[in-house]
């Protein structure tokens, strides 16, 4: 094998997943019209691809029975069915009427209601923060290095020393700008402000039992900032940034692995 | 969007990939009570946020993504080990010395034996990207791991599948059982 079909070898799995540059691809792409021996590796690859699939889509053993699927539509369509029913009903007789009375008996809804208020103004400080702290340099009081942090108000914060900006993002690395702890009007975070694609992004931790689920949602937030969250182990994770809301998302996404082994390690 | 029609969104959208997302399930779980439970979780889950799909996109990736994310909670709180392991990359990442072409003629139960006989990390990648055909994007997104992990971890995988596939597997990972 020359040299040049080694390369093309190892390239041949970005090639198929289309992840080479233009030029790189004109290269391999001409390389195949001269070499029967890449060409078969190629079509050998292909060929084990679609074998998988079709041994994967045949497989009797790992079919889903049949009543199976007919439960799982039956209870989909009841769970649409009542929400349908509740939209209804709250449209009947009145939204504000059924939250007070939710309120009133202390049920599911309610709490829900109380939750999602309380997460908002969470995000609202963390905003806050994003834009006094890393921004404007205009707390009123001094941010704390982290391990200070820890010692003073809460162990897990000791864990965001070493955190390193996500990796495989589309616009690009991030790198760490700084990192300390810091308190917006009574709040206290763990902060890291990063540079991404040429914006500042900031990664705010406060404990909280408040529960938002692990994967990052979007808060509604002040201005033309964006907040997503997520919580893992009593803690409440917001990133904020003005970049656009996919990509404050995926950010937030990206760091969902680093954060959360670190917090529940911690 | 009423609720009606975000339902009559979802059975046009979500319902037509649950076989594929039920054969993943249970391949990755090898029980099928556990599959069935996790792609009900799934769809449960995937209904109740219907409103964040984006309409035009590869509705299979995001409900893979769910299941992957569920997975991958429920194991934290079983306090079973992570799926993805840091140390596969170190005890299978040298480069294999030969790979051996592709054999031209395969049953599917050699393929699936294969397949089974390699590490689960590396089973997962090449399942979401061969079978579930979904970009080194959206697996990155799913694994919560980077694209150049997806890639690498590929890579490694589709060579260690073909060695597995000339019968030498025997010393890579003790072969198991299909579910």
């Amino acid at each position: 094998m020359t040299m040049q079909c080694r390369e093309v070898r190892e390239l041949m799995d970005a090639f198929e997943g289309d992840q080479l540059l233009v030029e790189t691809t004109n290269d391999l792409v001409r390389h195949l019209e001269t070499c029967a021996a890449c060409r078969a590796e190629l079509e050998g690859r292909r060929m084990l691809r679609t074998r998988l699939q079709s041994a994967f889509a045949g497989a009797d053993a790992l079919a889903p029975r049949a009543e199976f699927l007919k439960v799982v539509h039956t209870r989909l369509r009841a769970d649409a069915t009542s929400r349908m029913t509740r939209r209804t009903w709250l449209k009947s007789w009145g939204a504000a009427a059924a939250a007070l009375a939710a309120a009133i008996s202390g049920g599911l809804f309610a709490r829900n209601a109380v939750q999602r208020s309380r997460l908002a103004a969470l995000a609202r400080l963390a905003a806050g923060d994003h834009q006094n702290c890393a921004i404007k340099f205009n707390l009123a009081e001094r941010p704390i290095p982290l391990d200070e942090a820890a010692r003073r108000y809460d162990p897990a914060f000791a864990s965001f020393t070493t955190l390193a900006g996500p990796m495989g993002l589309p616009n690009g690395p991030a790198e760490v700008l700084d990192r300390h702890s810091c308190v917006y009007e009574g709040r206290r975070f763990a902060h890291v402000v990063f540079r991404y694609g040429g914006h500042v992004v900031s990664l705010l931790v406060t404990s909280g039992t408040e529960s938002i689920g692990s994967s990052p949602e979007m808060l509604p937030a002040d201005g033309s900032l964006q907040v997503a969250s997520f919580s893992v182990a009593r803690h409440l994770v917001f990133v904020v940034s003005d970049l656009p809301a996919q990509d404050t998302s995926r950010f937030a996404q990206a760091m969902v692995g680093p954060v959360s082994r670190r917090l529940t390690n911690a | 969007m009423s609720e009606e029609s975000v339902w009559t969104a979802f059975e046009a959208e979500a319902l037509p990939h649950v076989d594929r997302l039920f054969r993943l399930a249970l391949w990755l779980e090898r029980d099928r009570a556990t599959a069935e439970d996790l792609v009900q979780e799934t769809l449960t889950q995937a209904l109740q946020s219907f409103h964040r799909f984006t309409p035009g996109t590869n509705c299979r990736a995001w409900l893979t993504t769910i299941l992957h994310h569920l997975r991958a909670n429920r194991r934290r709180a079983s306090n079973r080990a992570p799926i993805e392991t840091g140390a596969i990359e170190e005890r299978f990442g040298q480069t294999l010395a030969f790979v051996p072409p592709v054999p031209e003629h395969l049953t599917d139960e050699e393929v699936l034996g294969a397949l089974r006989q390699i590490p689960e990390t590396y089973q997962e990648v090449i399942l979401l990207c061969d079978v579930q055909e979904m970009t080194y994007k959206e697996i990155a997104s799913a694994l919560n791991i980077p694209i150049g992990t997806v890639m690498s971890r590929l890579h490694r995988g589709r060579e260690l599948l073909r060695v597995a596939l000339r019968g030498s597997a025997a010393s890579i990972a003790p072969t198991r059982e299909m579910p």
